[in-house]
């Protein structure tokens, strides 16, 4: 016996008949009153049966060719949905994607003339950008001659003054004529005195504010 | 990848993933994008990628997406067909909602065809549906609901039998 809880997880619905309501049980075995009863075979005349089966032939001949029919005309009507669907949504297609395709287009066009735009606006940046370095490193080189020309010049002038071999011995007499002393001192006040031995006159005054700021 | 982890964690977000709009058509089967990453002409593409790829990829399972960078001269777009078909889209200094924008519009699934869709999957997934076909077939399975006479009678009260009784 089926348990409710089968019935209710089925997947399909069913309709459930109970034949047992009047039956017995399979395993109940025959009844002892009718052990020995041996039901008569039907007897059927041989007329009877010739017109049975050309009855049942009858009506299964004229059932498959009904069937037939049906199932035929259930394929062809399938078939024409099928290709009028299918030429439908094809021509659909198409016709999608050439609107794309020129919708594509026209975008990839509008960019392209605002990338060309772009790169001469681009290109004029660079070009005025690497003029500018260009003038920039000229003018610098400009500036490095016109510095070294001026060094030249101020070399030339000075070496008027150089020692050669020729005022050597005059030079020579006029260093040791005017003995140079770095010798210096200084006092609390920030004076300089210049000289080894100079000597240092304090004047009388400054000596006591001196002393007293010290 | 934790939560709220990296660059925009919002965009690994259910929601920010289900708002993506490009639903790209069925025939599609390769989407590629080709950008550099320096250059103010790309900076569209590159914020394309990094804002609207992870979308089209969550609405776009079974399609491949593709990123080739540094590997050309203008940043471009490139749809794949199923039938060997290709579509270019340049995306040459455009911004990312112009370039989304232009390719809903041409590579995209439309808004009629997508509600249709919408609607026929709301049929096919809709819990309280029942019927052949369904995943219930028979509205009696649901708890409180009441069972099909042909499993348990009905209640006397709700026979015919018992109630229009004469006698």
């Amino acid at each position: 016996m089926l348990s409710q809880n089968s019935l209710l997880k089925r997947t399909w619905p069913m309709v459930v008949q109970c034949a047992e309501a009047h039956r017995k049980p399979r395993w109940v075995p025959v009844a002892k009153s009718k052990i020995f009863r041996v039901p008569k075979r039907p007897v059927v005349s041989e007329e009877e049966r010739l017109e049975l089966l050309r009855l049942h032939n009858n009506y299964k001949t004229q059932m498959r060719a009904i069937r037939r029919f049906y199932h035929e005309e259930m394929i062809k009507e399938k078939q024409t949905r099928e290709s009028a669907s299918s030429e439908m949504s094809q021509r659909l297609e198409a016709e999608e994607w050439a609107r794309c395709v020129e919708l594509n287009e026209k975008w990839n066009a509008q960019v392209a003339i605002e990338r060309e735009e772009r790169r001469k606006v681009e290109v004029n940046q660079l070009e005025t950008y690497a003029l500018k370095r260009m003038q920039a490193i000229d003018e610098k080189r400009v500036k490095v001659i016109a510095k070294a020309s001026e060094e030249i010049k101020r070399q030339k002038e000075l070496s008027s003054t150089f020692i050669t071999p020729e005022n050597l011995d005059a030079a020579i007499e006029h260093a040791l004529a005017n003995p140079a002393d770095y010798n210096f001192a200084i006092d609390l006040k920030g004076n300089k005195y210049l000289g080894r031995d100079t000597q240092i006159t304090k004047p009388k005054g400054a000596a006591s504010t001196a002393s007293a700021t010290a | 990848m934790p939560f709220m982890k990296g660059r925009a964690p919002i965009r690994r977000t259910l929601n920010y993933l289900n708002a993506g709009r490009l639903v790209l058509k069925d025939k599609i089967k390769i989407f590629s994008v080709a950008y550099n990453i320096n250059g103010q002409n790309n900076l569209g593409a590159k914020e394309f990628v990094f804002w609207y790829l992870p979308q089209i990829q969550y609405k776009n399972p079974d399609v491949q997406v593709a990123t080739l960078k540094n590997l050309t001269p203008s940043p471009f777009i490139k749809c794949y067909f199923e039938d060997g078909r290709k579509i270019l889209v340049d995306v040459d200094n455009k911004s990312k909602e112009e370039i989304l924008e232009h390719l809903i519009n041409t590579v995209g699934k439309s808004k009629e065809v997508l509600e249709q869709e919408a609607i026929a999957a709301e049929k096919k997934d809709n819990p309280a549906n029942f019927g052949i076909g369904c995943e219930r077939p028979c509205i009696c399975e649901v708890y409180g609901q009441i069972p099909c006479p042909g499993v348990v009678p009905l209640p006397k009260f709700m026979r015919g039998k018992y109630k229009n009784a004469t006698d």
